[in-house]
């Protein structure tokens, strides 16, 4: 990234990404207050809550996704390694492709399934037939598809099933190689067999990269996150260790959401 | 398929009767009755295409039996389920039926429509075939409740029927349309029609210089207007912010697309005629007016349908805006956008106003050397030679070239239908 460099503290060095006191408006009703939360490196952090209390606004604002939403308006600093990616002079398409994103409903390009993960690199400039064939079967294998898809890369994306739709779509996150990989709901749409698999890649993602995903599900967020964020009519109520929301939450407005008294 | 449906269910209506496990009386009164109003409603729909007048005995014995049907219908059926309502609107309809048996064989064979002070005058045939169309449907409908015992399905099915009938209410004078034209076209058509120049005021030789003409014009057009469209249709769907300036563009399009054609070849004359002359290049600037805001409307159609989230995928692994709507956004909207193009431009084929006064010459044109020279065309051909019915023998060469305007017309929307169904996207 280039200008706008302003370092942050960060005296542990592990925070890939840094949310502070971020407020996000559509048009004028206010969505986000006073978000501050950090996401660190190579741990899955969920962000739990219930329905329209900001998560997957918050999620969009980590790659500026809410940037193509007309009349939004944010204020506040997102840190990507210590870079304000809020700055003016941030460049959106750089930060895009450093955090990737998978999203609730699976949404391949009509297209091949080839040419759906290659994307991103040919968009990026990459030409080389040879270099695309091994990011290609590089990315599927890590999202666990090579074996369904290695003989039809050439049939139609969305001749897939919905799950292997939403792995293409994680395939077409990694192929740019990002550092981090936001997930906003990515198991909503899927089957409880096609979830599981999603979960085991989670888990298996996150040795080489920093994964955030937002869910409905209090389980799915047990199973697969090291740290959680339970978040409340726009408001961050509680961060911590996943073991230490679920087991002993701080907050009672989490303690009910967790046993289900709301939400 | 469609058709299959159809027939089975009409086929129904006439098996219903001879049930062997619910006979009824009833039923059969039912059908005679449906039958009878149908043959009624085609006999009009007959009338009003070929103008000729069924008589005043058929019109009286018609009706009174198709009323007194009713009444046997009202007596077996209506009465026995207590349905008040619908007892009173039919006995007025048979009340009317017989009103109508006994005036409308007294309407004069000319009325003359004196007092508007106009010179015109309704003639019998008309009023009688529209009439015998309302009853015959409305007949037919109505008899279809008691076949079914007033079921959700006598609704179901009394609506299908009159559905069934306004398709039929469309293609009957499309084909009655197409066929005179090609029936008395089709004697003119031959290679020296097509391939000769226009002698002697049309009554002889070819048409083959309004031939190039109108093709250049479509050619033209699609230069004009496809970059200017589309681009608009981008920028509008894709880039602009949805606020007052949208909105104003949008209504310009709309009024532009609501603007009489004739307007359209008046503008072109007091804008583009005194600096381009009555040339090929006046009239595609003026045709590319008329058919952007179709171009406009049908590509932002397209471009809508592709789906929000499509775009975000691009997005997230980096596209630019552009980037984002040369590779996900337009392959896909394609399709549409070309469907929309291909039926502006022929539109453009079949419009006579617009270059009446800004391109084209009856005759002495020739074919266009340069945009600068003017043309023939097709429709005007047609328009002109229409004008000489009577004065000329041009009868033959203005049918076919009617042929020859419908078929370049129905080619391209043949070609835009193909394209649009076998280049679909689904997502």
């Amino acid at each position: 990234m280039k200008g706008g460099i302003r370092k942050m503290k960060d005296k542990t060095g592990k925070n890939k990404m840094s949310v502070e006191k971020l407020s996000l408006w559509y048009n004028k009703s206010q969505a986000l207050f006073d978000v501050s939360m950090p996401v660190i490196k190579n741990k899955a952090t969920a962000i739990i809550g219930p329905s329209g209390c900001g998560k997957s606004t918050l999620i969009r604002c980590l790659n500026r996704m809410n940037d193509i939403i007309p009349l939004c308006r944010t204020e506040g600093k997102v840190f990507l390694d210590g870079i304000n990616i809020y700055e003016k002079k941030t460049d959106v398409v750089e930060v895009r492709k450093k955090v990737g994103m998978v999203f609730q409903k699976p949404n391949p390009f009509p297209k091949s399934i080839y040419e759906n993960i290659a994307y991103g690199c040919r968009i990026a400039g990459i030409k080389n037939k040879k270099k695309l064939d091994k990011i290609v079967e590089s990315s599927l294998k890590e999202a666990f598809l090579w074996d369904e898809a290695s003989d039809r890369l050439n049939e139609s994306a969305m001749g897939l099933s919905g799950g292997q739709q939403q792995r293409l779509c994680i395939a077409r996150a990694l192929a740019i190689n990002p550092d981090v990989i936001l997930m906003d709901e990515p198991c909503s749409a899927l089957d409880p067999i096609a979830t599981a698999k999603i979960e085991d890649l989670i888990r298996e993602l996150i040795k080489n990269y920093t994964v955030v995903i937002v869910t409905h599900n209090m389980q799915q967020a047990a199973r697969v996150s090291d740290y959680t964020a339970y978040m409340y009519l726009g408001k961050l109520i509680e961060f911590g260790e996943t073991k230490q929301i679920f087991e002993s939450p701080r907050e009672e407005s989490t303690e009910n959401y967790i046993t289900g008294r709301f939400g | 398929m469609e058709f299959k449906k159809i027939i089975n269910i009409f086929t129904n209506i006439f098996k219903k009767p001879f049930d062997k496990d619910n006979f009824d009386i009833k039923n059969i009164l039912c059908t005679l009755s449906i039958v009878f109003s149908s043959v009624i409603a085609i006999i009009g729909f007959a009338s009003t295409t070929t103008g000729f007048y069924v008589g005043d005995s058929f019109v009286r014995v018609s009706l009174i039996v198709l009323a007194l049907l009713f009444s046997a219908l009202i007596y077996l059926s209506y009465i026995r389920i207590n349905k008040k309502r619908k007892i009173l609107a039919l006995i007025i309809f048979v009340i009317f039926v017989f009103l109508l048996a006994y005036y409308l064989p007294l309407f004069p064979p000319q009325y003359e429509l004196r007092q508007f002070d106009v010179d015109a005058s309704i003639l019998k045939f008309m009023i009688t075939s529209i009439v015998l169309i309302i009853v015959g449907v409305t007949g037919a409908s109505l008899s279809m409740k008691p076949l079914y015992n007033f079921t959700s399905k006598s609704s179901q099915m009394s609506a299908y029927y009159i559905l069934v009938v306004s398709i039929l209410l469309i293609i009957y004078p499309l084909m009655l349309l197409v066929g005179n034209i090609i029936a008395n076209g089709i004697g003119g058509i031959s290679w020296e029609f097509l391939t000769q120049d226009i002698m002697k005021l049309g009554t002889e030789g070819g048409i083959f210089p309004a031939l190039i003409g109108t093709l250049l014009i479509m050619i033209g057009t699609a230069l004009v207007a496809l970059p200017l469209g589309i681009g608009c249709a981008i920028y509008l769907q894709e880039y602009a912010k949805k606020g007052l300036i949208t909105r104003v563009i949008s209504i310009c399009v709309d009024i532009l697309q609501g603007t009489p054609s004739i307007v359209h070849g008046l503008f072109g004359l007091a804008l583009f005629v005194p600096i381009f002359g009555i040339s090929l290049l006046s009239g595609v600037l003026i045709m590319g007016f008329l058919t952007l805001p179709i171009i406009i409307r049908a590509s932002e159609e397209a471009l809508r349908s592709v789906p929000q989230n499509i775009r975000e995928g691009a997005y997230a692994v980096g596209a630019t805006k552009w980037q984002t709507i040369k590779t996900v956004v337009l392959p896909p909207a394609l399709p549409g956008i070309i469907t929309g193009s291909v039926l502006g431009v022929g539109r453009a084929a079949g419009e006579t106003a617009p270059i009446m006064f800004t391109a084209v010459y009856f005759f002495g044109a020739g074919i266009p050397q340069s945009p600068f020279d003017a043309i023939h065309a097709l429709p005007y051909h047609l328009l002109e030679l229409t004008k000489l019915i009577g004065y000329k023998p041009v009868e033959q060469n203005a049918w076919a070239t009617a042929l020859l305007l419908l078929s370049i017309v129905l080619g391209m929307n043949a070609i835009a239908i193909i394209v649009r169904e076998k280049f679909r996207v689904e997502f």
